[in-house]
């Protein structure tokens, strides 16, 4: 029973490193990467029948999987993530003989990610954990919703209890560094526009969202740590501290959105229709970080480095991520940080939206889709897999 | 009473820690490459000595019993109470308990320091599934039990210990628990809050609550338990009536005082 679970674990890993795989070709196709070979006007034109190859093979590999799993009846992790990993190689490239080099990095650099991950930290299944399941988790956070609002709440007050000004900062911090930004790009600095929108609008909007990923990612690393002496004590579902930290940013968000908006009025942005398609960016956008949050925050636990090392990152990405200048503006050569980072598209996402009045183009939205919905299912299994682990390593 | 059901099983159940943790670290690793160069290498076997805190651990606890845990410093009471509620996983071994429970180790249950006392029972009891519209019913008898109404809107981390004890211990036993935990919990109230606690805490036994006390305090053990747990350096030594057990108990104590 116990290697049966773990066999699905494995197929499961398998069918994930795919669909990105599926995902980062539907972008590749998209944006018409020159890098590599290019696919056929058939796949462009079906976007449908790319994914059902795709869905078949990994349904193929996931049932090899399941008979070679019983017959090595004592594989090893590491064996299986190989042969789970060599298995959908193959008939990706059997089913798709016309898949670029470069697609088949990709993909592979993603597996192997997934690989050493699972292998570095194996979630330590046990065979009495007859509930490892997501929906039984779920469940369990659902009974612990007033806990969670309670937490948010307090931590959010308690931020600026001492204060002077209490409550009032948390509408104040974003409107001032919204007012200070456009005086500095509209009196400082010339006046640009881009497309036909003030670059302060252009900028801003970016920048609200990226704040979102970042704030939550940075919280998210320290969220464990901060609170080992109430964990040692008392039992909830851990995943609450970490969701509680995007909680925090979600609230900060309303209010740094709302800023946004009126410096976005003064300057002749106007809220537009479009705003209907905003809900689904955003939900896109937490599902990514908070997956990318639930990952992180048990690492830093074992590795306390990692919040470090994510500031820096951090920094990086912001560079490396469209908020200071366009999508359209990357060179030819470089256009592949798109395909590796959702964020990018989803910026873009948010900029059609709210300065350019366009509704998202819903291919670009595919791959942080899936990305994000993998990410948060795996973070989340990960997590809850090793979330008893947490109080050993105080 | 005959057919009293199992509510807490516990089977084999050992708990593995490492002894010296192992975190690399840039200077150790850096310090142990010029040593190992100039051939002066101490390598410090980092996992060479497993600790067990638990070593197959074999009981089970019948509903409405009330059970006390005894044994040395550091002979693994709280990793048991601990695996027992949730906190921690076994090593090896399977844990079942069967019924809401609440926790109380050490003296802070659960607290959030910064927080006053009035926001803290809101918080604590909302951890054990209680809506604040709930608490709101009962919170004057939290209130009255702990006797700190005047503190009550005063950050925690100005408490003394016994005040923390006193809110933690209230909230606790107004939870409506099936299974109690308590670790050390009435040793630090002074003895007017201690008898209360006492009589509260037989006032649960009595409502068929089973009931798990962690304590040093043979007069408190043999008030409150019907049964013993004796643990040695991680061994269950016995399991049996309160008096068999402490008579072999204080038998070794003497016999280790004497020897030493």
């Amino acid at each position: 029973m116990r290697y049966i679970t773990k066999t699905f674990a494995m197929a499961f890993l398998a069918i994930l490193a795919i669909v990105v795989g599926a995902m980062l070709v539907s972008i590749q196709v998209r944006l018409r990467i020159t890098v590599g070979k290019q696919l056929g006007e058939e796949y462009l034109a079906q976007p449908l029948s790319l994914f059902i190859i795709l869905a078949m093979s990994a349904a193929a590999s996931t049932w090899i999987m399941h008979i070679t799993g019983r017959l090595i009846s004592r594989a090893s992790y590491f064996t299986t993530v190989i042969m789970a990993l060599g298995f959908s190689t193959i008939l990706i490239a059997l089913l798709l003989p016309e898949i670029s080099l470069l697609q088949l990095v990709y993909f592979g650099g993603f597996g192997v990610f997934i690989g050493v991950v699972t292998i570095l930290l194996p979630p330590r299944q046990r065979g009495n954990n007859k509930n490892f399941d997501f929906f039984y988790y779920l469940a369990r956070l659902w009974e612990n919703r007033v806990l969670l609002s309670l937490w948010v709440r307090y931590n959010v007050r308690s931020r600026y209890s001492q204060t002077f000004l209490g409550i009032a900062w948390i509408i104040l911090l974003p409107l001032s560094t919204s007012f200070i930004m456009a005086f500095v790009f509209s009196e400082i600095l010339p006046a640009r526009f881009i497309g036909d929108a003030p670059f302060i609008s252009f900028f801003l909007t970016a920048v609200t969202a990226w704040n979102v990923f970042s704030q939550g990612v940075l919280n998210g690393t320290t969220s464990l740590t901060r609170e080992m002496g109430l964990m040692g004590q008392i039992y909830f579902p851990r995943e609450i501290l970490v969701i509680v930290k995007l909680g925090e940013t979600l609230v900060d968000f309303t209010f740094t959105f709302a800023a946004m908006l009126v410096i976005n009025a003064v300057v002749g942005v106007w809220p537009n229709i479009n705003f209907i398609y905003l809900p689904i960016v955003i939900l896109i956008q937490i599902t990514f970080t908070l997956g990318l949050m639930l990952f992180l925050s048990y690492i830093s636990v074992l590795v306390r480095d990692i919040p470090q090392l994510v500031a820096v990152l951090l920094q990086l990405l912001f560079y490396l991520t469209p908020i200071i200048y366009s999508v359209q503006s990357i060179p030819e050569n470089l256009s592949f940080l798109l395909l590796v980072n959702p964020l990018a598209l989803l910026i873009d996402a948010y900029r059609s939206i709210i300065v350019y009045n366009m509704p998202p183009d819903p291919v670009n939205l595919y791959y942080p889709l899936v990305m994000a919905g993998v990410l948060l299912y795996t973070g989340y299994m990960f997590f809850k897999a090793n979330e008893k682990r947490v109080v050993d390593y105080v | 009473m005959l057919n009293k059901r199992p509510i807490i099983q516990v089977n084999n159940l050992s708990k593995h820690y490492v002894r010296n943790e192992y975190r690399p670290s840039l200077r150790h690793e850096a310090t142990q490459m010029v040593q190992r160069w100039l051939g002066r290498a101490t390598q410090v076997s980092w996992q060479s000595e497993p600790f067990w805190a638990l070593k197959n651990i074999s009981f089970t606890i019948y509903q409405g019993e009330s059970v006390g845990i005894v044994g040395r410093n550091g002979s693994g009471k709280t990793t048991l109470l601990r695996t027992l509620s949730n906190i921690t996983d076994p090593t090896e071994g399977t844990v079942s308990v069967h019924g809401r429970f609440r926790t109380l180790i050490g003296l802070s249950a659960g607290f959030d320091f910064q927080r006053t006392g009035r926001e803290n029972i809101y918080f604590n009891s909302a951890i054990y599934g209680f809506p604040p519209s709930v608490v709101d019913t009962f919170i004057e008898d939290i209130i009255e039990f702990s006797e700190l109404r005047d503190f009550l809107d005063t950050p925690v981390k100005r408490y003394s210990s016994g005040m923390v004890s006193r809110l933690g211990f209230s909230i606790a036993i107004h939870m409506m628990p099936e299974i109690i935990f308590l670790d050390e919990i009435l040793s630090v109230g002074d003895s007017a809050f201690q008898e209360k606690c006492q009589q509260r805490v037989l006032e649960l036994k009595d409502r068929q609550c089973t009931i798990v006390y962690v304590s040093h305090s043979e007069a408190s053990v043999r008030m409150l338990c019907d049964r013993a747990i004796w643990l040695h350096q991680g061994h269950l030594m016995m399991d049996g009536s309160v008096d068999d057990v402490f008579e072999a108990y204080t038998e070794m104590i003497h016999g280790e005082a004497t020897t030493t």
